[in-house]
């Protein structure tokens, strides 16, 4: 293990199933987490987002391969085992914020503590610290179902915060929020990596994300790919103006010597039709040796 | 964890009021079922209890009155009397038989009373006359109000016809009512003359029951002499013993009635917690601490339910003793001490079941909707 990694996979492999009906949902997967990386893990539906993420926080046994979390190797660890890791060592965000109902604010918050021998003690001073952070302080005593989107998932981040973990993992933190509420909880999520050097790996569907994230890996058929070091991936269909995927998009074409990406072939055969109507447009183009034009992502 | 767990019962006060409601009625059934039988053990023993012996002197072998029989010669009676630690003594030929007045039977304990009698008789008339002349009788209040019976009406007993000339209080039980005859009639009842059954012993001034015991059976031949304490000890032990079989049966069904309503409350509470215990297990809880705190709801449930139906029988109770004075009803602490110990048992049984669900719960279903 490198000193300064807080999470390692090694050739990670889940399957459900045996023989012809035989799923791997994570294909020999394998990444290192430095300490205040955030990372996400984007994909499809299906393509096994939440089965790793569920490996990686010691929730889900893999079929094979190894899971270290600061340099401790989980996958071998027992059922009994588990629960301490995962009270200790990560913090988990959820898309539905998962709060407990009959808990107010700040007794969700500290709930994680309860679960550590001696978390308790310290733990009011600990939760009255991130509840004034995340700005919290005036619904200290409210109940789940009094609160906004945005406050329950503040809750949620500062319950995952409560036992200091190393490691947070987040599933689509921002997918029941509206867009205000989600880019809060991004920066949120964004400082305490940067402030606190807490380790993230979000798993998002959101392009805002990726603003702040140091790396971006795609899942696809279980299988990792790391993007964030593949330049210029995001360009605008020149007809629809839509976001594609330059490194995915299957539907391209070349004209006056630049290479063009279509979100679907509607849309080429569109600018095919009359392609001066949309070449004006820079943002939207490739040249052919594959650089992006000025307004690349 | 355990704040948890009662803040998600209070979260849903009508849920829990209804499942302690249910939980307690099954309990009420249990202390009814016990009240009823604490009643009649104490209503059976009535005679022995209540009459002023301080000693009772019954033939060797016997050491009790319910459903006993005890012969002694009268000139015993008379060498008991003659002793100088004795103050009084009341003889009682007694018989166990059926009173029949009308369509109406009852079983009962007739008491041959040698009149006049001291302290042998019925200590607690409601009307009439407590010391019985040849074909007279003295039957419970209680008795003669169901059976339409007042003073003057006419009742068998085996092939005689008696004259009811007093109504006694307290001498009525579901089981066993004590009927006072005269003690002339009961010898021709029982064939038999001369003889009485127990003899009912005063100590003289400064003599213990206990010296008075040991002097009588060095004194008289063949006799059993115990102290009215002992005695009254011997013949509840007796009377319960018979009835503790279907009491037994009785609580045991009320019991697993119990177990059955609080572990469907209990089940029901997990399975709408399902989804939040996937939560806690996932954030770090373990089965133990989860089972744990499931055993407390099922605690917390069934100690609410034990309380209220201990309240709403010592409610309940008087006014049942006072609408059905057939049925004697006594709310002991040993009864609700019993109900208390039987409402752990049942508290750790039905989290049995739950216990299951929660060694079963995913923590990967926290992530509900993720890809």
């Amino acid at each position: 293990m490198k000193d300064n990694s807080v999470l390692q996979a090694h050739n990670v492999l889940k399957t459900f199933g045996s023989g012809h009906t035989e799923v791997r949902a994570v294909d020999d997967v394998s990444m290192t987490l430095e300490k205040g990386e955030l990372v996400l893990i984007m994909g499809p539906s299906g393509s096994g987002k939440t089965t790793l993420l569920s490996i990686l926080g010691g929730l889900l046994r893999p079929t094979a391969g190894q899971v270290y979390i600061d340099g401790t190797e989980i996958s071998s660890m027992s059922e009994s085992q588990l629960p301490m890791i995962r009270a200790r060592s990560v913090g988990f965000i959820f898309q539905a914020f998962n709060l407990l109902n009959a808990l107010t604010v700040e007794e969700n918050i500290q709930f994680p503590a309860q679960l550590i021998r001696g978390g308790s003690q310290q733990a009011s001073e600990r939760a009255a610290q991130l509840i004034e952070r995340l700005g919290l302080g005036h619904r200290r005593k409210a109940l789940p179902r009094t609160l906004s989107g945005g406050e329950k998932q503040r809750v949620a981040i500062a319950r995952a915060l409560i036992n200091s973990p190393p490691l947070i993992l987040a599933d689509e933190p921002t997918g029941n929020l509206d867009s205000v509420s989600g880019q809060e909880v991004l920066m949120i999520l964004h400082d305490i990596a940067r402030d606190e050097g807490k380790s993230i790996i979000l798993v998002t569907h959101d392009p805002r994300v990726e603003d702040v994230a140091d790396r971006i890996l795609w899942l696809e058929d279980g299988a990792l790919r790391d993007r964030k070091t593949e330049q210029h991936s995001w360009v605008h269909d020149p007809v629809c103006g839509m976001r594609v995927d330059e490194w995915a998009a299957e539907v391209a074409t070349t004209h006056a010597g630049r290479r063009y990406v279509f979100c679907a072939q509607r849309c080429l055969e569109r600018f095919e039709a009359n392609p001066q109507a949309y070449t004006e447009n820079p943002s939207a183009v490739i040249d052919s040796a594959g650089h992006m034009g000025v307004d690349s992502e | 964890m355990t704040r948890w767990m009662l803040k998600s019962l209070l979260l849903e006060p009508l849920m829990l009021m209804i499942a302690i409601a249910s939980a307690a009625s099954a309990f009420l059934l249990i202390i009814m079922f016990e009240g009823i039988f604490a009643g009649e053990s104490e209503q059976i023993v009535a005679y022995v209890r209540n009459v002023k012996a301080d000693v009772w002197v019954m033939q060797r072998g016997v050491s009790n009155m319910h459903m006993a029989t005890s012969y002694l010669p009268d000139w015993k009676v008379r060498q008991v009397q003659e002793l100088q630690s004795v103050e009084a003594v009341d003889a009682i030929l007694y018989l166990n038989t059926v009173v029949e007045a009308g369509e109406h039977r009852w079983f009962s304990y007739v008491v041959g009373l040698d009149v006049p009698a001291a302290y042998a008789g019925p200590w607690a008339m409601s009307v009439g006359r407590d010391q019985p002349a040849v074909g007279e009788v003295i039957v419970p209040e209680v008795f003669a109000h169901m059976a339409q019976l007042e003073i003057g009406s006419q009742l068998r007993i085996t092939d005689q016809e008696f004259t009811i000339v007093g109504l006694s209080r307290e001498t009525f039980s579901m089981a066993n009512s004590v009927i006072f005859i005269n003690k002339i009639d009961m010898e021709d009842i029982m064939s038999s003359f001369d003889i009485s059954s127990f003899m009912l012993v005063k100590a003289a001034p400064g003599v213990t029951p206990d010296d008075l015991v040991e002097t009588i059976e060095r004194e008289i031949d063949n006799v059993h002499a115990l102290t009215a304490h002992q005695f009254l000890i011997n013949d509840k032990k007796m009377a319960m013993q018979m009835g503790t079989d279907t009491i037994a049966l009785m609580t045991l069904i009320g019991g697993a009635l119990a177990i059955l309503l609080v572990a469907f409350t209990i089940y029901s509470q997990v399975a709408r917690q399902r989804r939040e215990l996937a939560v806690a297990k996932a954030l770090g809880a373990t089965n133990r601490a989860l089972y744990a705190s499931v055993v407390f709801q099922a605690i917390a449930i069934t100690l609410a339910s034990v309380i209220l139906a201990t309240l709403v029988a010592a409610l309940l109770m008087p006014v049942l003793s006072t609408l059905i004075p057939a049925v004697t009803l006594r709310l002991t602490v040993a009864s609700v001490s019993k109900i208390a110990v039987a409402g752990v048992f049942v508290a750790i049984t039905a989290s049995l079941m739950p216990a299951r669900q929660i060694a079963r719960l995913d923590p990967v279903s926290a992530f509900q909707s993720g890809g």
